[in-house]
């Protein structure tokens, strides 16, 4: 409103425009709510239901999880309006955000999976899903063992009859 | 392979600080890691299906992972192919690999990866979940990798007790000389273990299912040789000539064929022979045998140029084909194919058989074209890509040069791939597109 007073603004405008979002581990983190509502479904029901002025908690996400979701909502609201990569707006700069988002560390991309799950941006666990299918390719079994820290706890028994099994996919 | 958009990022451990969940794949929960593994193809969602229990259990007992799985591939190309819902997802994946196998030979696109594999000679190769164990012809065993033919690991023979046979798993090479067992231990490199002599009489083949090994001998015995006792723990009368091929099967069953043509089947346990199996062209002598585990069927083939085709369930003969103008040397197929038999022999042809007809689908031989040399990441390892011509069904054998087509000594057949042996210095191994 044009009579919105000098001093006021500050908080008309952070309660108009942003949304407070409070990481797992306590961090606060001040966004657009536009752009966080468009992508996650989570957030946006959140606000549908009057968090208002207090931070949003999302109990399960790391900060630097939570920075890279906001980071993803942002360009993806900016630049493809909140659409998905099938859509005609999804050009070569988002794809090459999300090219470059897909190089975190392993610990982070599990992070980010589990942080887009949660606050259900749904482009952001496809991009995650099919990086870490993407790394299960070509991998022998002990490669997968390595690569993502899962122990074998199979008997050698157990391990020799379901490798029997599959000699086909061990070429 | 490493996956496209990957950094060496990719490996750096531990969350930074930054306050992460501290999230894996472990804790990643079924329903997430469900969706990744719907994104897999047949092949590596197998792979995982190996990994541990867990994903096992939710790759193979799943609703959601079938659900998800069925609606990203709708529709097998195969019209054959049973209703995925009715089907467990095990024998799915597996009948889609299947079919793949298949439609690649058939196909008959193929390539050739050619390198120089040995000092002097390979005579035999097996080819085992992407390892390729080549050798017998010179005083080594060598190791390769089925996916890039790099060279893996050497194995010595023992001097003066050259090799005739051999085989191998992810454990062991067991080896036959005429006189004696020899056995390496892959995780020791010196743990050779090598029997006594003279306590088979000299021996043609083996063949072996832990713990025992099989022995076929020149007075037409069988041997059996306890692995673990190191012994020899039964002698059994199978032939009354050479045993020259022999295999045995899970339901232990040693099949051994002889230079007069027949095929011995006896019961491993008890020694008491079974069947005698003969073929109706004689004069032929058994080069080799392959068992099918799926179908029961026995494969063999003869000095003749005959494939032949028993059921041993009913051990009656399914088909005979003369499917060469000389001796066959060499029959394979993958463990868990039921229709495409890979026979090669002395005319150097690559040919693919119905397994269940005996008809010859596919003929292939090295085209004369230019040959294509590889980069390898190892030294002294020249791997050279050699194109493949698919012969038409009315060529005359004789009228394709013999540098085309080296006798064929032995073949192994792999996922898409067959390796083969020419009594040469070099290793051939087709590798066959859907």
């Amino acid at each position: 409103m044009a009579t919105t007073g000098a001093s006021d603004g500050a908080s008309a405008a952070k309660k108009e425009g942003l949304v407070t979002l409070m990481s797992g581990d306590g961090e606060i983190f001040e966004v657009e709510a536009a752009a966080v509502a468009a992508l996650s479904v989570t957030i946006r029901h959140a606000i549908e239901e009057g968090f208002g002025d207090r931070p949003i908690p999302l109990p399960i996400v790391g900060a630097r999880a939570l920075a890279l979701a906001v980071e993803y909502c942002r360009k993806h609201h900016s630049l493809g309006g909140g659409a998905g990569e099938d859509s005609a707006a999804y050009d070569d700069e988002l794809r090459a955000f999300d090219h470059n988002l897909a190089k975190v560390d392993r610990d982070t991309l599990f992070d980010l999976i589990e942080a887009a799950n949660y606050l259900e941006i749904e482009g952001l666990l496809n991009l995650m899903c099919r990086t870490v299918a993407e790394m299960m390719k070509g991998k022998s079994v002990e490669e997968l063992r390595r690569t993502f820290d899962v122990s074998n706890d199979y008997t050698p028994e157990e391990e020799e009859e379901v490798r029997r099994e599959v000699s086909w996919a061990l070429d | 392979m490493e996956a496209s958009g990957g950094g060496s990022k990719r490996r750096a451990s531990g969350s930074g600080g930054g306050g992460g969940s501290g999230a894996s794949m472990q804790s990643l929960g079924a329903d997430l890691l469900c969706a990744v593994f719907a994104l897999l193809d047949h092949f590596a969602l197998v792979r995982c299906s190996a990994v541990c229990r867990s994903w096992n259990r939710i790759i193979y007992t799943s609703a959601l992972m079938r659900d998800l799985y069925y609606k990203r591939n709708p529709r097998v190309k195969d019209p054959n192919m049973l209703v995925p819902s009715e089907m467990p997802i095990k024998k799915y994946l597996e009948e889609l690999a299947m079919n793949e196998h298949r439609s690649a030979f058939l196909n008959g696109s193929a390539e050739v990866h050619q390198w120089s594999g040995h000092p002097e000679r390979a005579n035999l190769c097996r080819m085992k979940r992407g390892e390729i164990l080549t050798g017998v012809g010179d005083k080594v065993l060598r190791l390769w990798s089925a996916g890039s033919c790099q060279y893996l690991d050497e194995y010595r023979c023992p001097d003066a007790n050259p090799l005739i046979d051999f085989d191998f798993d992810e454990n062991k090479i067991v080896g036959l000389s005429s006189s004696r067992l020899c056995i390496w231990r892959r995780d020791e490199r010196k743990g050779l273990f090598q029997s006594r002599e003279g306590i088979f009489p000299r021996g043609l083949c083996m063949s072996y299912i832990d713990p025992e090994v099989v022995i076929g001998c020149e007075d037409g015995r069988a041997c059996v040789f306890d692995m673990y006792s190191r012994s020899c723990s039964r002698i059994i009368r199978l032939q009354n000539g050479p045993v020259t091929c022999l295999t045995i099967t899970d339901e232990q069953l040693i099949v051994g064929g002889s230079t007069f043509g027949t095929i011995a089947v006896a019961d491993l346990t008890s020694g008491e022979r079974l069947a005698f199996l003969k073929s109706s062209f004689a004069p032929t002598g058994m080069k080799t045998l392959s068992f099918n585990m799926n179908s029961f069927l026995l494969f063999a083939g003869s000095t003749s140029g005959y494939a032949h085709c028993w059921d041993l369930r009913t051990l009656r003969p399914l088909w005979e084909m003369r499917v060469s103008p000389n001796v066959i040397y060499s029959t394979h197929h993958l463990n868990n194919d039921t229709s495409m038999l890979a026979v090669g022999g002395l005319d150097g042809v690559l040919r693919i058989l119905n397994q269940n007809t005996g008809e010859t689908l596919k003929s292939f031989v090295i085209d004369p074209g230019n040959t294509v040399p590889i980069s390898s990441k190892v030294k002294h390892q020249a791997i050279e890509k050699r194109r493949v011509r698919s012969l038409s069904e009315d060529i005359r054998v004789d009228s394709i040069p013999r540098h085309l087509r080296p006798p064929i000594t032995c073949l192994s057949v792999g996922m898409k791939k067959i390796v083969t042996t020419h009594n040469e210095n070099f290793i051939r191994l087709w590798r066959f597109r859907g």
